[in-house]
């Protein structure tokens, strides 16, 4: 049965690539709205979202000190979700909070430090807010992608995780780190 | 014949790193120990100086440092490099900790949480890898917590441990074929006079939750921490390793029921 329309709050950097997955949220019957952090943070104050869905990264260029640029996207975030929670616990209503990270980094990526940082701060996160927020009806996970060339590889299918995840008021999935990655983080140690 | 410690430790006037740094210096090895407490530092120099175990080629230096400060990791990597001639071991154990739930915690607070306890730490494992490249050989220890597996009212505590985490996962691939080990200590409840200032209901419902039935002591994260930082744990990298009683596959919190606690 699809759902009702829902508003799905999608907040990402400019040049995420995150079409895709909103075109296959509205394909399931969600209302979502792309907008990058300062918008998204206005949009908290304009409007009720019924989910938030957030696609942290490190800018390219991001170099010269990737600690203090790790400190400020998880700061960023934190704010977005922070207001997110606030809104909702106003409303009495339930809510979602899905982070979208790459799977690599957040495995350990020798490459990308910064990455593996962000990834690994935005899972524990994610498992404080479910431990806080449950006995609110709100519910927090991490689902880790991949990569494929440009674009986020089997979108349609990480969308429809996310839809699973944010449909159910109050379900009982939550404070997960769960991998749609095609098996590439089988058979190690996840984070 | 074991390779000498020498190297950082940060964080050495509090519970844990107090016991990490007599531990170490027991045993022979030579530190800069750093905190922001310089009077406690002192202290700690001075009992190990006067303890029989200080007698031996163990040494503690202190050099009083703020992690919020930039260039706190290049300060602590000089001074380790010209006082020993390398730097063969970092042990990050700074960290400070304030709890709020997720609505009504400052954005500038978190943000703190953050700088000490991730960004800090990120700056000296950046300062000291170079030295360890040149030599082949290093050992990075990072304190994290039990609360990066989430942790009630420590949203930025439990996000900044959890990136230091990731971070180590990241480092230890990155640096293993230059002969260094980059790993975490994730301690759980700890006899500490932060633990101490708990209120006693709180802490009766954590200890309950402990499958080997009592709190942590400072010497059970510094034995941990003395196996990683010597030549013998050199097949041993990328890891997070609880320290905490079991408390990491029990549930986090005793409930209580009717008066009594229960696992």
């Amino acid at each position: 049965m699809s759902p009702a329309i829902r508003p799905i709050l999608i907040a990402c950097h400019e040049g995420t690539v995150v079409a895709d997955i909103g075109r296959a949220l509205a394909i399931q019957g969600f209302r979502p709205y792309v907008a990058n952090y300062p918008q998204a943070l206005d949009a908290l104050e304009a409007d009720l979202y019924d989910a938030l869905l957030v696609v942290p990264a490190l800018a390219a260029n991001d170099k010269s000190d990737i600690a203090a640029c790790v400190a400020d996207e998880l700061t960023r975030n934190f704010e977005l979700i922070q207001r997110f929670v606030r809104q909702a616990i106003a409303q009495s209503k339930a809510g979602h909070v899905t982070a979208l990270l790459p799977g690599a980094a957040a495995m350990g990526d020798p490459a990308d430090t910064g990455a593996s940082a962000l990834g690994g701060g935005m899972i524990s996160l994610v498992r404080t807010l479910a431990l806080e927020l449950k006995r609110l009806r709100m519910t927090a996970n991490a689902v880790l992608f991949e990569w494929a060339v440009d674009n986020i590889a089997n979108s349609a299918e990480v969308a429809a995780l996310v839809e699973t995840l944010v449909l159910q008021p109050g379900c009982a999935i939550s404070g997960q780190t769960i991998f749609a990655c095609s098996a590439t983080d089988a058979g190690r140690l996840h984070p | 014949m074991s390779r000498q410690i020498t190297g950082i430790l940060t964080g050495a006037a509090g519970g844990i790193g107090r016991a990490i740094a007599l531990r170490l210096a027991g045993q022979g090895a030579r530190l800069i120990v750093s905190d922001l407490d310089e009077k406690a530092l002192v202290r700690l120099t001075d009992e190990f100086s006067s303890c029989e175990s200080g007698t031996g080629t163990g040494q503690l230096i202190p050099v009083a440092g703020n992690m919020l400060d930039a260039d706190i990791g290049d300060k602590l990597a000089e001074a380790a490099f010209n006082k020993f001639g390398e730097v063969t071991v970092l042990i990050n154990c700074s960290g400070w900790l304030t709890d709020d739930r997720v609505q009504n915690m400052p954005i500038d607070t978190f943000r703190r949480l953050l700088d000490i306890n991730l960004v800090g730490p990120l700056h000296l494992i950046d300062a000291v890898l170079p030295y360890m490249q040149r030599q082949g050989y290093g050992r990075v220890i990072s304190l994290a917590s039990r609360a990066w597996l989430g942790n009630f009212g420590s949203s930025g505590y439990s996000t900044a441990k959890g990136a230091l985490v990731g971070a180590t996962r990241s480092l230890a691939l990155a640096n293993g074929r230059h002969g260094i080990t980059v790993n975490c200590i994730a301690p759980g409840f700890i006899d500490t006079p932060m633990s101490r200032s708990m209120p006693p209901e709180v802490v009766d419902r954590v200890i309950a939750s402990i499958p080997v039935g009592r709190g942590g002591t400072t010497d059970d994260v510094g034995a941990l921490v003395s196996f990683l930082a010597g030549d013998e744990s050199g097949y041993i990298t990328g890891q997070t390793i609880l320290s905490c009683g079991g408390r990491g596959i029990s549930e986090p919190m005793a409930r209580t029921t009717g008066g009594k606690t229960s696992t």
